[in-house]
């Protein structure tokens, strides 16, 4: 065990010192590339955003435009590391780098969506571009985009969705039998409009149809079962506590650090050109060995169902295995060593986007847009090429061990053990730094708070089972309310605050629902905000946090007021309606 | 060797297009980023006026009132503000006509705030009339009145900020 923390250990510090060894030779095409890539990535959101007001649809055009100039970047940068490294196959694809672009694209970008890329991507637009809309009075692109306002809308959004969804097929078809690049390359644009288009539109289809579905018998039925098949299952608050844990704290972290490096180095494994065996292939050989075949009719259906799921089954999957097989064949250290080394560059990227952010400044209103490609060229350049860098250095290091030194891999077993115990202590330890993407501010229950261009203000904290409106309306419950009044102010446009009740780990929303704050440029608005508590966080220290909606998720300041002890009344006033004051 | 390939190994050619490819998006993005999305507004300087969202748009009056009728009684600013009551005149083609409000500061703007005409013969904002005389109200702090410029009407996508000083 201890041997293969060692092994572990040198095949880390290995990999960063070639890391940092083949970034610096490659200095220019990765810098180079990787601006390219932030320039369409960036410029894409601009263009979004200045064709949102007036032709909303045109948005998918854009991103899309975008999504194909940041990736084909990307591939050429990648392909550039791999052809260093040694490790890229040139045979049996044209060395011209075009082609090499027009036949990676589709099998990259599949991966890229399948690993949730994509949605990032949407994401992170969608953020920037309603942010500009809603700081200078534009449209409402995403409601703009929904298709389930009407019947008409809904049916043009699906059968939009089955061209792309055909119109890809044709061209990827006609560009394997033309050997035609644009075709290829073309392709890559129309499936990057079908998966925006699914993410920023049909999605609200999608809610729409469980929404529908909830409210039919069925659902019931449905619950009725679970009721009779599991009902009886009475589980101890630990277990369901340490289940609660594992499936939605520690399994997404841990599925985070290894999912972005492992479908990376599937990335890196479609650019250099491993071998792949497609379904198709397996299929094929599937159907040689059956002596008698389906008839003719039969076959020709088939053939079109594997036509239109196997390639995209392939794509994500199988890339992911065939570059996965020859790293682990080269075994378990070097696997964890880039899992680790790829993860400890993220995170230098993150730590040195929030001093950046610390020392220039947090910005505030319009600043947030302007500064958002600047913020974005740590990760998008700094952080990823270094990442590339590393990715051919994996790949170089996998063929120098398996085939000079071919390890000898004493008990697999505990060696993959061990790898996969230091990857979820490492995940584990990244839980422990969350709290260091917030900025936070200590305030004090009646003291103001400045937080960006707002200032807020915890105070009269107090508890009760019942609340009293001003008109003498009573509300009881059998937990406890913890009221406190929140007062914010600004003297420019500022951005609404979010309250939040957190008891030790437990975190409360508002009870009404209603968390968002905000007051009009010189004016302070003032009102009850309740939280709907377990009684027995009364006893532990209770913490109110105001925190701004802002479109940046790390170094945001957040203000934390702590509550006093607080002993539960029978009813204390509760007055919900803001109430403003200049000043 | 195709063009594309001898540039590819040009390490200077990369990263010099890059960098100024960088440079010169970046100072687009500057520009254009922080102006809005929508049209930047068309400026009417004060008396005049402009053409947006199809129609003809001039400010009236700009005047503060320390209370504004609300049905059969009145209603009072919260303390220490005023309100302030924009009336201006639009005209236009259309079949109907629906716009919003914003009153300008120094570097800050007010939305409007639902009231009754004080006015009787004067519509709400653009309530869907095609021409007329329109009435907006806004809710201000009483110090701010001294920096108020004036109001911006959007219509549809396009914009029209009417210059004046409350009387």
């Amino acid at each position: 065990m201890v041997a293969t923390v060692r092994a572990l250990g040198e095949e880390f510090t290995r990999l960063l010192g070639r890391t940092a060894a083949m970034w610096w030779r490659m200095l220019p095409w990765l810098v180079g590339f990787t601006l390219f890539g932030w320039v369409g990535y960036y410029g894409s959101v601009l263009l979004g955003s200045e064709v949102a007001p007036r032709w909303p649809w045109l948005v998918v055009g854009s991103l899309a435009l975008g999504v194909v100039v940041q990736l084909a970047a990307i591939v050429a940068a990648l392909r550039l590391v791999v052809l260093r490294a040694g490790v890229a196959r040139t045979e049996g694809r044209g060395s011209a780098p075009l082609r090499v672009l027009s036949q990676t694209m589709l099998p990259f970008l599949a991966i890229y969506a399948a690993f949730g890329f994509i949605d990032d991507y949407a994401r992170d637009v969608v953020t920037v571009v309603v942010g500009r809309d809603s700081l200078f009075g534009g449209s409402d692109l995403l409601s703009a985009l929904n298709p389930a306002g009407s019947l008409a809308a809904a049916l043009v959004v699906l059968a939009a969705v089955a061209g792309l969804f055909l119109l890809r097929r044709i061209l990827e078809r006609a560009a394997e039998r033309t050997g035609r690049v644009w075709l290829g390359l073309v392709a890559a644009f129309v499936e990057a409009c079908f998966t925006l288009l699914l993410l920023l539109s049909v999605f609200r289809l999608v809610d729409q149809f469980w929404l529908w579905l909830n409210d039919r018998e069925l659902s019931a039925w449905i619950e009725a079962l679970q009721a009779g098949l599991f009902g009886w299952l009475r589980l101890d608050q630990v277990v369901v506590d340490a289940w609660e844990f594992l499936s939605q704290t520690a399994w997404p972290v841990l599925w985070d650090l290894l999912s972005q490096p492992l479908a990376w180095l599937a990335l890196a494994g479609v650019v250099a050109g491993f071998q792949f065996a497609t379904t198709d292939d397996l299929i094929d050989r599937a159907g040689r060995r059956t002596a008698a075949g389906p008839s003719s009719a039969l076959r020709s259906v088939s053939g079109v169902a594997r036509e239109i799921l196997a390639g995209d089954l392939d794509a994500p999957v199988l890339p992911l295995w065939q570059a996965f097989r020859p790293l682990l064949r080269a075994g378990w250290p070097l696997l964890g060593g880039f899992v680790l080394g790829f993860t400890v560059i993220d995170w230098a990227g993150d730590l040195l986007v929030e001093e950046v952010v610390r020392r220039a400044g947090f910005p505030a209103g319009a600043d947030v847009i302007r500064a958002a490609p600047f913020v974005g060229l740590v990760p998008q350049v700094l952080v990823l090429g270094l990442q590339l860098a590393l990715l051919g250095v994996t790949a170089a290091r996998a063929a120098e061990i398996t085939a000079v030194e071919r390890p000898r891999i004493a008990r697999p077993g505990i060696q993959a053990a061990v790898v996969i115990l230091t990857c979820i202590l490492v995940a584990l330890s990244s839980l422990a730094t969350t709290g260091d993407e917030e900025a936070v501010v200590t305030g004090s229950p009646g003291e103001p708070v400045a937080l960006l261009a707002v200032t807020g203000t915890v105070a009269e904290p107090r508890a009760a089972a019942s609340l009293v409106d001003p008109g003498g309306a009573g509300v009881t419950t059998d937990l406890v309310f913890v009221v406190v009044t929140i007062a914010v102010a600004q003297e420019r446009d500022g951005v609404p605050l979010v309250a939040e009740l957190r008891a030790g780990d437990r975190r409360y929303d508002p009870w009404d629902g209603r968390s968002g704050m905000l007051a009009a440029p010189g004016f302070t608005s003032r009102r009850d905000v309740a939280f709907e508590v377990d009684p027995a966080d009364l006893a532990g220290p209770l913490v109110v946090r105001l925190v701004p909606t802002v479109a940046v998720s790390r170094g945001i300041p957040v203000a934390e007021v702590a509550l006093p002890g607080l002993q539960a009344s029978g009813a204390t006033s509760y007055d919900s309606l803001a109430r403003t004051s200049a000043g | 060797m195709s063009r594309l390939s001898s540039f590819l190994r040009s390490p200077v050619q990369v990263l010099g297009t890059a960098l100024a490819c960088a440079v010169v998006f970046s100072l687009v993005w500057v520009a254009r980023a922080t102006t809005g999305s929508a049209p930047a507004p068309v400026v009417v300087s004060e008396g005049g006026s402009g053409a947006a969202g199809g129609a003809t748009w001039r400010l009236e009056a700009l005047a503060t009132l320390d209370e504004l009728p609300s049905g059969l009684s009145v209603t009072e600013p919260a303390p220490g503000a005023v309100f302030v009551v924009a009336t201006f005149r639009y005209d236009s083609g259309l079949d109907t006509l629906y716009c919003t409000a914003r009153l300008v500061g120094d570097g800050r703007e007010w939305n409007a705030i639902f009231s009754t005409p004080v006015d009787p013969s004067a519509s709400s904002g653009c309530d869907g009339r095609p021409s007329g005389t329109g009435e907006v109200a806004f809710e201000v702090p009483g110090s701010a009145v001294a920096e108020l410029a004036g109001i911006e009407i959007r219509s549809g996508a396009e914009a029209v900020r009417l210059l004046g000083r409350v009387q």
